[in-house]
């Protein structure tokens, strides 16, 4: 089995005191891509920051696992050790709000300064061009000398990924890339994304709470909720037959999965909220299948066959696969 | 395997982010001082006169005398106790304080929630007048009005000069109400829940009255302390100018000036209605940070 | 008078001036991501780039035409409002008749108030404000022109001052964590702005007469070889100004740092030095532009009455004695080219942020 190229290990994150993340474990094999999922507060926004070594930004600090990439343990490293991290070793590409730029600089001018930072012996007028032609933006010249709140937001999530990708990173990190932006666009990115792989074999960590994005690209999925990773697992696999009854409900509330005339299918309940996990499974009080135990131990996120896990006690029905523990 | 991320090196610390986000709100002693001191300031405009053994016009020793137990402040050139006459010059410039900002604060406000509700024109027009009067100094539109209204005597309680001096003051101030409540009135309605009452069928007074005016309530209020140290410098200071409230009366500003003219050998003359007046500033200060810590850190 | 109250306000106001236009483009996103080269410049202003830019400018000069307007029309109505008779309240009680009569004729007053109005605003396109009722020689110009020219340079070096020493402490607790320095600095600010600038003066002149550091107020010859006069009541008058920037640049840079920009630029992996240096610092430093402008009122104001305490002859002095003798013409206009100026300098605050600003170029009209 190849090392993979990212992986996270049993992370726990606490903000303030107070545990937002527990027991996070997910890999991502190199020149993969691995889709996280999961709701608003389920913890995959936190991961990423604690991935590029933003929580103290938040007040947040790693209490417990680690994450190691490409050999560097990333949760050991100090200031100096994180410069060399970001940017060169692994690009991250923040949603794109409005003020995801900086708002008085030109876009051409932010470009020259990630690649002037980051690609040192790179011809820099030319790069910056390269670059948001890598991203397929029409009319580079003219984006360059643009100020953010001039253009679109699908242009403006692209000069997001051009930057990301200045310092030639082995690894892309997207968080939410396609959110508030509307189909079409969405497709260009996701379209973005899947050239950029396919030239450089560079790796993905897209985070999303769409399902249809992750089918479109990712090879992984993993899936999360309160605060924890509930499955992993293949993609196609994974979707066809969720081993984990949120999966399951997630997959269920498409509205795709529905035929006309028929009710749209919710999941009952509130999200949990950090702070307030209940004992034992956190899906527990929204779970159609939750039993007694599921109520008073969790579940651990156990492998099950053909590189997949999951951290569920298991409900009637379940397909082999997908409960046979290995 | 428990890793934990170090912590920073303290030397590097002074470049290192602010937590801004989960920062601990200002501490609530700032409040608690502010509003001691101005108590403290209030109390002794109120009790001071009564128990001392002196009064403000009398002279009560010999001129000059630097601070003692006997007379805390000193006294001035003519030999009047300095300490009673701060007290009693202090309940004359917090009254005309009060108002003016509440005077202020009262038009001020009702113009600019109207402004803001009603059509282009008018409210093109209203904020052009206020944008007028804010052009004009505060000192020197003050003392122009202060001629205008000059011919005015005294006015019962008042003493001479106050009246004219308050309105003077009004004149200009509340424009600056004006502005504020203008512009966060216009973002409120936009907001979805006025959208919401106007949709339902509300009056336009039943939304400015029940809707508007609370939303607006703590940033006027906010305004209203700053407003308070910024009237009580204007206040102060119009003695110097030959306006405001006329001597015999005392006012911390024509004590001040008063004892400019021995300020190497007598400094007390002025410090001692100084630092009233500065301390009356940096109690309101401290009110006003609390206050608009609440504004500005509920938006988070 | 208003000094303290600027920055709220400019911090606000700047935070509008950007909202306001910045709406227009964040809002409903264009649907498809064209492939043409022509396509892709997000949302296209109505008339073409250039007529935008234009319009922009007739609307600001419009609403200052007006604000001239409105601060012409109070200015002549001082003279109207006066409860009683102009004449009269200027010669006092024991006027003659005949003479309030004459008086009365000199000034105007007995042309119907329109006419009053004409004459005045075609005098003030020639530059003529009048001449002083009390020294009929003099015009009002030259009675407040050198005036004018002496309390500008007490408020220019107070500008320099607050901005010199206000930026620099902002940028230090702006930057630094809460710690004790930080929290004694913070300290100092709040004193300093709870000090009246007169008083602070008198501190000052009590300090100059025991230590003869300065001169203990005066004047002489003209403001270039007075430096040795102006600069203590510079130094008082700054007091005003210097705490309210240290204060609002220390809330800028701490919003700032709050910014989605400048976490997508660490987590690029630029180094901190040129975060700070190159995006948190020009960002925060923007509503100080405007902070600067708007205080310029409160600055005069304060100077009038700082001039007074180191006896220096500027329009304070001039305003009490013109107010004194119930001069209206000089305290007219001191009052119109003060306001004029201030006028001046909020519409430069407006342009600056036009120049270093970019969001406030795409006209929201």
């Amino acid at each position: 089995m190849t090392t993979d190229l990212l992986t996270i290990d049993g992370l726990g994150v606490e903000i303030g005191g107070l545990p937002v993340l527990s027991e996070v474990t997910l890999s991502l094999p190199s020149h993969g891509v691995l889709g996280l999922v999961g709701e608003t507060g389920s913890g995959k926004s936190l991961t990423c920051r604690a991935l590029m070594g933003l929580l103290p930004r938040i007040g947040g600090k790693v209490v417990a696992g680690s994450i190691g990439f490409d050999g560097t343990t990333l949760t050991d490293l100090d200031d100096r050790g994180w410069s060399r991290v970001r940017g060169g070793q692994i690009g991250f590409v923040p949603q794109a709000s409005l003020n995801a730029l900086d708002p008085v600089m030109t876009v051409g001018a932010q470009l020259r300064e990630s690649v002037r930072h980051l690609d040192p012996g790179a011809e820099v007028m030319a790069r910056s061009r390269e670059l948001l032609e890598l991203v397929r933006l029409p009319n580079p010249q003219g984006v360059l000398r643009r100020y953010p709140h001039e253009l679109s937001g699908g242009m403006r999530q692209r000069v997001m990924i051009a930057l990301a990708l200045a310092g030639r990173p082995r690894l892309l990190v997207a968080d939410e890339p396609t959110t508030a932006l509307d189909v079409t666009v969405q497709k260009a990115i996701l379209e973005v994304f899947a050239d950029l792989r396919a030239a450089s074999g560079m790796s993905l960590l897209l985070v999303t709470h769409d399902l249809g994005v992750v089918a479109d690209v990712a090879d992984t999925i993993a899936v999360m909720y309160g605060g924890t990773v509930v499955e992993v697992g293949n993609t196609g696999k994974v979707m066809r037959e969720p081993a984990h009854p949120y999966t399951a409900a997630l997959l269920g509330a498409r509205p795709t999965s529905r035929a006309q005339g028929e009710r749209l299918v919710t999941i009952p309940g509130v999200p949990a909220v950090p702070g307030q996990w209940p004992t034992g499974c956190r899906f527990a009080p929204r779970c159609p299948h939750a039993r007694d135990v599921c109520r008073t131990e969790q579940p651990a996120l156990l492998p099950l066959t053909g590189d997949r896990s999951s951290a569920c006690h298991g409900w009637p029905g379940q397909s082999e696969e997908a409960s046979t523990n290995v | 395997m428990l890793t934990q991320t170090p912590t920073p090196a303290p030397r590097k610390h002074w470049l290192r982010l602010p937590h801004w986000r989960f920062a601990a709100r200002r501490p609530r002693g700032a409040l608690a001082l502010g509003l001691a001191l101005l108590a403290l300031i209030v109390l002794a405009t109120i009790f001071v006169p009564m128990i001392s053994p002196y009064t403000a016009t009398e002279i009560a020793g010999k001129p000059l005398m630097p601070p003692s137990l006997a007379h805390l402040f000193g006294t001035d050139t003519a030999g009047r106790d300095v300490f009673v006459r701060t007290w009693v010059g202090g309940r004359n410039d917090l009254l005309m304080v009060v108002l003016v900002v509440v005077a202020s604060s009262a038009i001020g406000t009702l113009v600019g929630v109207v402004a803001s509700m009603s059509s282009q024109l008018t409210d093109s027009i209203l904020m052009r007048l206020t944008d007028a009067l804010i052009s004009f100094p505060g000192m020197i539109i003050v003392m122009a009005i202060a001629l205008v209204f000059s011919g005015v005597g005294e006015v019962g309680p008042f003493p001479r000069g106050a009246l004219p001096a308050v309105i003077a003051i009004v004149a200009i101030n509340w424009a600056s109400y004006t502005r504020l409540v203008r512009g966060e009135a216009l973002s409120l309605r936009s907001r979805d829940f006025i959208t919401a009452a106007t949709l339902l069928g509300y009056s336009k007074t039943r939304i400015i009255i029940r809707h508007l005016l609370p939303n607006l309530a703590t940033t006027v209020v906010a305004y209203m302390v700053v407003d308070a140290i910024v009237a009580v410098v204007t206040i102060a200071g119009m003695p110097f100018i030959g306006a405001g409230i006329q001597p015999p009366a005392p006012e911390w500003g024509s004590l001040m000036l008063a004892g400019s003219t021995v300020l190497y050998s007598a400094w007390w003359v002025t410090v001692m209605p100084g630092l009233v007046v500065t301390v009356y500033g940096i109690a309101l200060s401290l009110i006003a940070d609390s206050l608009l810590a609440e504004v500005d850190g509920g938006a988070r | 008078m208003g000094h303290v109250r600027a920055d709220r306000v400019a911090a606000r106001g700047h935070q509008e001036l950007v909202k306001s236009h910045t709406t227009m483009v964040v809002g409903a996103e264009d649907s498809s991501a064209p492939t043409t080269a022509t396509a892709g410049t997000g949302q296209r202003p109505r008339h073409g780039r250039h007529s935008g830019l234009f319009w922009a400018l007739a609307k600001r000069l419009g609403q200052i035409a007006f604000v001239l307007v409105g601060v012409i029309t109070i200015t002549f109505s001082m003279l109207q409002v006066i409860p009683g008779d102009p004449a009269r309240l200027i010669l006092g009680k024991f006027a003659t008749p005949e003479s309030v009569a004459t008086l009365r004729h000199e000034m105007g007053l007995d042309l119907p108030l329109t006419t009053q109005f004409v004459n005045m605003v075609v005098a003030l396109f020639h530059g003529d404000l009048g001449t002083s009722l009390v020294s009929r020689t003099q015009t009002v110009n030259e009675l407040i022109g050198p005036a004018f020219a002496n309390t500008m340079s007490v408020v220019g070096f107070a500008l320099v001052i607050s901005l010199v020493i206000g930026i620099a402490v902002g940028i230090i607790t702006g930057i630094r964590r809460n710690d004790a320095f930080d929290r004694v600095l913070q300290a100092v600010m709040v004193i300093l702005l709870s000090t009246p600038p007169f008083m602070f003066g008198m501190v000052l002149l009590l300090v100059a007469l025991r230590t003869k550091i300065a001169p203990a107020g005066g004047w002489h010859g003209t403001p270039v070889d007075s430096l040795k006069y102006i600069w203590l009541p510079a130094l008082a008058l700054s007091i005003a100004l210097t705490p309210v920037i240290a204060r609002s640049l220390r809330q800028s840079i701490r919003e700032t740092f709050a910014q989605d920009f400048v976490e997508a630029a660490i987590a690029r992996g630029l180094p901190r030095h040129r975060v700070v240096l190159r995006h948190v610092l020009p960002n925060s430093l923007l509503p100080i532009v405007g902070l600067i402008g708007y205080s310029l009122g409160g600055l005069i104001g304060g100077a009038a009455v700082v001039e007074i305490v180191f006896n220096i002859p500027g329009i304070g002095s001039r305003m009490m004695a013109a107010v004194g003798s119930r001069d209206f013409p000089v305290v007219q206009g001191i009052a119109l080219v003060s306001a004029v100026t201030v006028i001046f300098f909020n519409a430069l605050a407006d342009a600056a942020y036009w120049i270093i600003d970019p969001r406030t170029r795409t006209a929201a009209l």
